[in-house]
């Protein structure tokens, strides 16, 4: 599909059609077992999507986007995740790098590395959270220090989702020790296959490993990598963040309220002798949320589509779509009973399986990208005007 | 400045400021305790607030009114709540709205429950709202400020007005509030107020919505003050709204508010819009949402202040008590309808 209809409903429909033939086609040609949590799986589904001209939906043409507005944008990502398609493994690469390319790159840099996006050859890292970094980022001690034409950086990066497939990292590395905190820090993009770079992947409670550690040693990078100014990387990486703030959680609502009709089947299907009364309310709170979120949600894209700076509004999604999964995911758990505690069986795994990694993984959800804690200090803040904590 | 309206167009922002503005001026009589001589100052504001024309806000301009939607009135009510607005003006901007919209006025025009209801909408009477408690089925009234309270029942012909004469009032839980017991009408005072299904339904959902409205704009003016004090109030040498302890309840107080009025907008839009059978339904289901998330996150926020104040907190001279207290009021009126177990459950059975 090359060419998009610009009519919101149109696009919807157009959209629709395209995925609903081509993902049933492409699952039932998958070579092995398709499933959404395998990674060689997602990698292959999102090529396809790249190949079939599915990338750079709002990048500028020039750059072989597509030009789409925002609200054209959330239509296919709500599409997307509704035909029950995976998300692929270079969303980095698609949400965050190429807009902040766009944004801050130079020419050269945009013409190097935005077809490797585009056709999801070079799947990107994002090298920011180290052992003694986590939430208070600025304090990450990673350094690139200028030799001639190029940096020679040391350090090391962890928590880094799909290093051990990525192509390239872009890496926060302190290129001043002098300066204050947040000033000293740069933004550049490194090669990962090159010597100096070693991935160890990390293995995570559900057993699967998606997060890796990356060291640097020694790692020589060209001077022409560097985004932005020396010193300046700070605000691109804020601002990097904020891209995808308009969409990104329209495919984890999608799924939400995919999760809460699968529930809301079960429960009645447990009947009254064997339902605990207490779901129906659960249930009942549950699909509160599922309604706020989508309101937030609507919110959050209607203010990226008026260009209205980014507020606290994502603070608040974030907390509140990571915490009801979970409590989406307790009720899943018990209302699926023991099966959740089985071994996977071969083959296509079972909505236990699903759910029971699912439910694993919402431990990760109030963590990962800005813990709940963060989130709550950034509400009281910037909201509220509360005073720091120290 | 809204949590109903995060994006207020031009006049809804003129709507806010002036109804924030006229209400902040009148902050010492809405504050006043009842008490035997409390009763005039209210009965002027009363007056006051039917020439501006709230009362009247939804009903459309044919109507003497200024045709405005259910958001705007819950706009004017936010606001209400906020200042601790002691008087029925989210249930007359209901009933307005109903008679408008029957394009009819109570019949028989002569029963004193009909003069009483045009008085009332007009600013002349303030009249007591009254309700049977759902544990005795006694009368209960709220705003029992004059002799005079309202039944509004829902039967097959449209809303039953009954007037009924107060019995013993006084101050209540919320120490501005004049509550108490009615004695029962008789059919001679009674009025009826006819009515479409939709028109039915809208009554009854705007009434509630416009309530809830009043309990996030009385969360919120909570919330404001305990971030205040809690910017301030230094202990250990810093202030304790450095504290993650005290920082994040509040952060959680403000997302709960937030949701509420999302949520709450939402509804009142489809309340406006609700038509058929199915829209009805999702206005419905939209409301019971927002019921629930209003009360709650008033209730939470309230409560919470009070915490934060510490031991000021529990003092009658620290005003933090009476967000608490007219949060505590509006959400026993709701639930003496629907409990939240049966909203719950409505939401279970909708879907």
């Amino acid at each position: 599909m090359k060419t998009f209809p610009r009519n919101p409903q149109d696009f919807r429909l157009a959209v629709r059609d395209w995925l609903e033939q081509h993902y049933s086609r492409f699952v039932a040609g998958w070579h092995g077992i398709p499933d959404p949590r395998d990674l060689d799986f997602r990698k292959a589904w999102e090529d396809n999507l790249c190949r079939e001209g599915f990338a750079g939906l709002g990048w500028p043409r020039e750059y072989g986007g597509h030009e789409l507005d925002l609200h054209l944008q959330a239509i296919f990502h709500e599409e997307h995740a509704a035909c029950g398609a995976p998300l692929g493994v270079n969303l980095i690469g698609h949400g965050i790098l190429g807009p902040t390319l766009l944004h801050f790159g130079t020419e050269q840099q945009k013409r190097r590395f935005l077809p490797g996006i585009l056709d999801n050859s070079n799947v990107w890292c994002q090298g920011y959270s180290e052992p003694g970094a986590g939430s208070d980022l600025a304090s990450l001690r990673t350094r690139a220090q200028r030799d001639g034409d190029s940096y020679i950086l040391n350090g090391h990066k962890v928590w880094t989702s799909f290093a051990d497939r990525a192509d390239w990292c872009f890496v926060l590395a302190r290129t001043n020790g002098e300066a204050a905190r947040h000033k000293g820090i740069s933004f550049l993009l490194v090669d990962m296959h090159q010597p100096g770079v070693r991935v160890e992947p990390i293995r995570q409670l559900t057993g699967e490993s998606e997060f890796c550690e990356v060291f640097f040693e020694n790692v020589r990078v060209p001077a022409d990598n560097l985004v932005g100014e020396e010193d300046g990387g700070w605000s691109i990486a804020m601002a990097a963040a904020s891209f995808e703030r308009g969409t990104y959680f329209i495919p984890r609502l999608v799924k939400f309220r995919k999760e809460l009709a699968d529930l809301k089947t079960w429960i009645s299907r447990a009947g009254d002798q064997n339902a605990d009364p207490a779901w129906r309310h659960r249930w009942a709170r549950l699909s509160i949320d599922s309604q706020i979120l989508r309101l937030k949600s609507r919110r959050a894209l209607d203010r990226a589509a008026s260009g209205a700076p980014p507020g606290p509004e994502g603070s608040s999604a974030k907390v509140h779509w990571s915490e009801a999964h979970q409590r989406l995911l307790e009720l899943a758990t018990e209302v699926l009973g023991m099966q959740i505690c089985l071994p996977q069986a071969a083959g296509r795994p079972d909505d236990a399986a699903l759910y029971a990694h699912a439910y694993l993984w919402s431990k990760a959800e109030t963590i990962l990208a800005g813990t709940s804690e963060i989130q709550r200090n950034i509400i009281a803040e910037k909201v509220l005007g509360l005073p720091r904590g120290n | 400045m809204s949590l109903i309206a995060s994006h207020p167009s031009e006049e809804q922002t003129l709507l806010i400021e002036s109804a924030s503005r006229f209400l902040k001026a009148q902050e010492a009589a809405l504050l006043t305790e009842v008490s035997p001589s409390s009763e005039r100052p209210l009965t002027n504001l009363w007056k006051e607030i039917a020439m501006m024309g709230w009362t009247r806000l939804m009903a459309s301009e044919q109507g003497a009114g200024l045709g405005m939607s259910t958001l705007d009135a819950a706009l004017i009510c936010e606001q209400a709540g906020r200042y601790l607005l002691p008087l029925p003006l989210s249930q007359a901007m209901a009933t307005a709205a109903l008679i408008d919209e029957a394009n009819a006025p109570p019949h028989p025009d002569t029963a004193p429950a009909s003069i009483a209801i045009q008085q009332w909408l007009d600013g002349t009477l303030l009249l007591g709202l009254a309700r049977k408690h759902r544990n005795d089925n006694t009368l209960w009234v709220e705003y029992a400020y004059a002799n005079g309270a309202l039944v509004i029942q829902d039967t097959p012909d449209g809303f039953q007005c009954v007037l009924n004469t107060t019995g013993m009032t006084g101050q209540g839980l919320d120490p501005a509030i004049c509550t108490g017991t009615t004695v029962p009408g008789t059919a001679r005072e009674c009025a009826t107020l006819p009515c479409s299904n939709a028109a039915r339904h809208r009554y009854t959902l705007r009434t509630r919505l416009l309530r809830c409205a009043e309990l996030l704009g009385t969360g919120h003016a909570a919330l404001d003050a305990a971030v205040r004090y809690a910017g301030e109030r230094e202990q250990f040498g810093k202030p304790i709204g450095g504290q993650q302890a005290i920082k994040h309840r509040l952060a959680e107080n403000w997302m709960a508010l937030d949701d509420a009025g999302l949520l709450l907008g939402h509804a009142c839009e489809k309340t406006d819009s609700a038509t058929n059978t199915e829209s009805i339904h999702e206005a419905e289901q939209m409301t019971a949402m927002a019921e629930l998330a209003a009360t709650e996150a008033a209730l939470a926020t309230t409560r919470q202040a009070v915490q934060t104040f510490g031991a000021m907190g529990i003092t009658w001279e620290c005003p933090v008590h009476r967000y608490l207290k007219r949060a505590k009021h509006h959400q026993l009126v709701l639930s003496n309808e629907r409990t939240s177990h049966n909203l719950l459950e409505a939401l279970w059975q909708a879907a």
